[in-house]
């Protein structure tokens, strides 16, 4: 069997690794790394209420977008 | 149809707890709900009004308990927007400022959700940014924000906070967190590749040049794993070697090491086998079970200064009649102070005028308030709950008698039975007797056989028999089970916990705050005359109502919703007059009311007259907490030696012992009797404690488990933190130690039966190249699968 192909990709799996720790070592410098806990859960807390078409939304959410929207233009005052 | 009526219990919309009476409602999305006091309802009002209605539907444990600030602590949160009180803790930036501030009271990631949505809101916030896993916050705001709004804001969420400024060991505990994850990183990373590699090398046909292509290429690879990611293990080695106290890390660095020199001599040599792959996994598996230990440790994390939470920062000092605020530093003996209620007192000292009740729970475990008048002493850190007093500062700073226990712990804790733990021993004799039986091999080898083999088999067997699978064998069982643990709410920080648990037989338990919730609570209304219970019930708490005091705050919530109105109403200090339908009503101390002598000690007792006589009394106490009997029970059902120990009275020691059915009690002990009677048990005991009066028993203490309520010195000094306060946990975590205990041995099991199978082959050179690295990689892969098994938790 030819393996002459080893001597290409071996080399690149290498580059590629250098480049994987290059990323994750400034992304822990950045201090995306500090909290491991609350980010797993806090992408499911959406707030987009307001985002579904009108006629969608159940009550509970047309509440939850009617409070979104009073939000917004209060920070838009600001 | 069943006729039976149930008495539903509802849950607080909020916090969780029982709602007792009507409750008070809030309004939400999926109609009313109910919680179970005012700060709640506020709390729960003021999520609606913003729009987070979300954190009840993210959050996967109940709120902390709100308690509603009154004025005078509005007014002090004013001191907050002073700039020179700023300048303390805060750093300017481009276009403000910026704090670090601890935040208690953290249970999931929805609290930080819902903390940070609050106060990004807020006028002037520029940015807050909560860490769950340390439980600070990271504030930056413009300089005309007021931050007395930021702290009332999350006051009234429940959570504590407060600022601080970054201690050298957090600073140091930060940078070892990113440290520990890049290492992780490297290990994992550099394993994945050089598997990879490996896998090349078997099963194919290759020429010399291939395999040395591959074994150059895995070698750069496993340098930077060596170099960097196993540096904490060759370091820890080289200590317990320098000590004495070679510990787990000492095979672990030997298999690691020679291994790793094995490879590297057949990489240079191009003769023999290399196990780069195993080095890499190894050092991965390991780093894990070491990080999630370094986790839970940081969790803990303490805020520098322990007597924090106890003293207060400022104080008012009474100089030629004019009272002056001055930092608790600079207070001197003789100098004169005055105290308002809700506040602590700064140091030890006489009071020289006024008549007051104070709270010493926290300080000596007396779960009523205790009347203290002109020339009666009082201690720093005891709570001062109704009136105004002077006194006179008789010890201050460290001659106070909270500093005086402090230092009785540091003595206790050094006198802390040391347990040599399972793997240290195991791994001990290990190392011993392959070092011996390689020696050996070498020798057999040298003289009697092939000496030019003898070097490579002697390495082969070192390396064969390398102690993965056993260094792995208690960690990984460790680790499991303290994150099994962890998230039940059974916080572990230190790693012998485990393994004394299940040595454990004595239960010790602290009283007020421990096997109560050391909040008064009305138990008994006995009316004598004109009034049936539910019309008193009424009138006493309307009575209160407005009053910063537990007792007030207690009646508050055993009344109904709606209250009568009154007229005239007085706040006597030792009791409350006020007018209600024509009649002047005097609710108070027995004494007060009515000169007439309380029933009994066991409970805190009120008396309510009018003008025509008695109308009735009123009984309070400290509340038990709810899974009190049950944990109780089934901790007597397993033959532990269970027993009380307390600082309170005799009597109230006595009937909560009697209704849980613990047949061991001791009552009014101080700290150091606490000690002495620890002393006196000769089997190992375990003591569950919440107040500084714990401290130092709980330093002693083969385990010590601290309650989510206790002071931070207190939990500075445990292993263990209870983080809802659940007491049956204990007997669950205590089959859970015993489990991890099988698991372990069951684990060093495997691994010593792999070395016992691979030594004798590798020791007359018969082992393969495939079939060493299978061997060695299967025996840490069972051992890994088999711990795993602790993801559960025993019920």
């Amino acid at each position: 069997m030819n393996m002459s192909i080893l001597l290409l990709l071996i080399p690149v799996s290498l580059g590629l690794l250098a480049l994987f720790l290059w990323v994750m070592t400034w992304a822990i410098r950045s201090g995306q790394y500090d909290d491991l806990d609350s980010p797993a859960s806090r992408i499911l807390y959406d707030e987009d209420a307001d985002l579904i078409p009108k006629d969608a939304r159940t009550p509970n959410q047309e509440r939850l977008a009617q409070q979104l929207q009073k939000k917004n233009s209060r920070k838009e005052e600001q | 149809m069943e006729l039976v009526a149930t008495q539903e219990l509802i849950n607080c919309y909020h916090c969780g707890e029982q709602v007792d009476g009507k409750g008070f409602a809030v309004e939400t999305s999926q109609g009313q709900e109910l919680c179970c006091c005012p700060g709640c309802q506020a709390a729960a009002r003021m999520i609606q009004d913003s729009g987070l209605e979300g954190y009840y539907q993210f959050r996967d444990q109940y709120a902390p308990k709100p308690l509603e600030l009154d004025d005078e602590q509005k007014e002090q949160l004013r001191l907050y927007d002073l700039e020179e009180v700023q300048d303390r803790f805060r750093h300017a930036t481009k276009d403000g400022y910026e704090a670090s501030w601890i935040i208690e009271g953290l249970s999931c990631a929805a609290c930080v959700w819902l903390i940070e949505k609050q106060l990004q809101d807020l006028p002037k916030i520029q940015d807050a940014r909560v860490n769950l896993t340390t439980g600070r916050m990271q504030l930056k705001w413009h300089p005309q924000a007021k931050l007395s709004q930021v702290i009332a804001q999350v006051k009234a969420l429940g959570y504590g906070i407060k600022p601080y400024s970054q201690s050298n060991a957090e600073k140091q505990a930060a940078k070892e967190n990113r440290q520990f994850i890049l290492r992780l990183a490297v290990a994992n990373l550099a394993s994945m590749q050089v598997m990879m590699n490996t896998f090349f090398l078997t099963g194919h046909e290759l020429g010399i040049a291939d395999i040395a292509l591959i074994n150059w290429m895995s070698l750069i690879l496993t340098l930077p794993v060596i170099l960097y990611s196993c540096q904490p293990f060759f370091i820890n080695a080289w200590r317990g070697l320098k000590h004495r106290q070679p510990g787990m890390d000492v095979p672990v660095s030997l298999g690691l090491g020679l291994a790793f020199i094995a490879s590297l001599w057949s990489t240079f040599t191009g003769t023999g086998e290399t196990h780069y792959e195993s080095v890499t996994m190894f050092a991965g598996f390991l780093l894990i079970g070491r990080y999630i230990e370094f986790r839970a440790r940081r969790a803990f994390g303490d805020s520098g200064n322990e007597l924090e939470d106890v003293l207060p920062l400022t104080c008012h000092r009474v100089v030629n009649g004019r009272s002056e605020e001055i930092t608790v530093n600079k207070l001197t003996p003789n100098d004169l102070v005055q105290v308002s209620p809700g506040m602590r007192f700064p140091c030890d000292g006489i009071i020289v005028s006024g008549q007051t009740e104070v709270d010493c729970s926290y300080f000596s475990g007396e779960s009523l308030p205790v009347a203290r008048g002109p020339k009666d002493s009082v201690q720093a850190g005891t709570l001062n709950l109704s009136q105004v007093v002077q006194i006179q500062a008789l010890n201050t700073g460290s001659n106070t008698q909270i500093s005086a226990l402090r230092q009785l712990m540091d003595r206790a804790s050094e006198s802390k039975p040391r347990i040599a733990e399972l793997a240290d021993i195991v791994s001990r004799y290990f190392v011993v007797a392959v070092l011996i039986i390689c020696s050996f091999t070498f020798a057999l080898w040298w003289f009697w056989l092939d000496q030019e083999r003898a070097f490579w088999v002697a390495l082969s067997v070192l390396v064969v028999t390398c102690p993965c699978a056993l260094g792995l064998a208690t960690p990984m069982s460790l680790s499991v089970a303290t994150t099994t643990l962890r998230r039940n709410g059974f916080l572990i920080t230190r790693s012998h916990v485990l393994e004394r648990l299940t040595q454990v037989q004595n239960l010790l338990f602290d009283k007020t705050g421990t096997l109560t919730k050391g909040q008064l609570k009305l138990q008994q209304v006995i009316p004598i005359a004109q009034l049936d219970e539910t019309q008193i019930l009424a009138l006493v708490a309307a009575m209160e109502q407005g009053q910063n005091h537990p007792i007030a705050q207690a009646l508050v919530q055993a009344g109904p919703e709606q209250l009568p109105q009154l007229d005239d109403k007085i706040n006597h200090g030792q009791g409350i007059s006020a007018r209600w339908q024509g009649q002047q009503y005097r609710l108070g101390k027995p004494q007060w009311v009515a000169n007439s002598m309380p029933p009994d000690d066991q409970f805190a007792w009120l008396l309510l007259a009018n003008e025509q006589g008695l109308v009735a009394w009123l009984a309070l106490s400290d509340e038990l907490r709810e899974d009190a009997h049950q944990a109780i029970s089934q901790l007597t059902n397993r033959g532990y030696q269970l027993q009380v120990l307390s600082g309170d009275q005799h009597n109230r020691v006595q009937a909560l012992t009697k209704t849980l059915g613990i047949p061991s009690f001791a009552a009014d002990l101080r700290p150091e009797q606490k000690l002495d009677r620890l002393k006196g048990l000769t089997e190992p005991s375990l003591m569950v404690g919440d107040g500084l009066n714990d401290a130092p028993i709980l330093a002693a203490a083969d385990v010590s488990v601290a309650m989510a309520n206790a002071s931070e010195l207190t939990r500075h000094n445990s292993d263990v933190l209870l983080l809802n306060n659940q007491l049956t946990l204990l007997p669950r975590a205590l089959t859970m130690a015993q489990l991890t205990q099988a698991n372990i041995k069951q684990n060093l099991s495997i691994a010593l039966i792999y070395n016992l199978l691979a030594l004798p082959a590798a020791m007359a050179g018969l082992i393969a190249p495939w079939l060493g690295a299978i061997g060695m990689t299967l025996s840490s892969v069972v051992v890994v699968v088999n711990a795993l098994r602790l993801h559960r938790m025993p019920k």
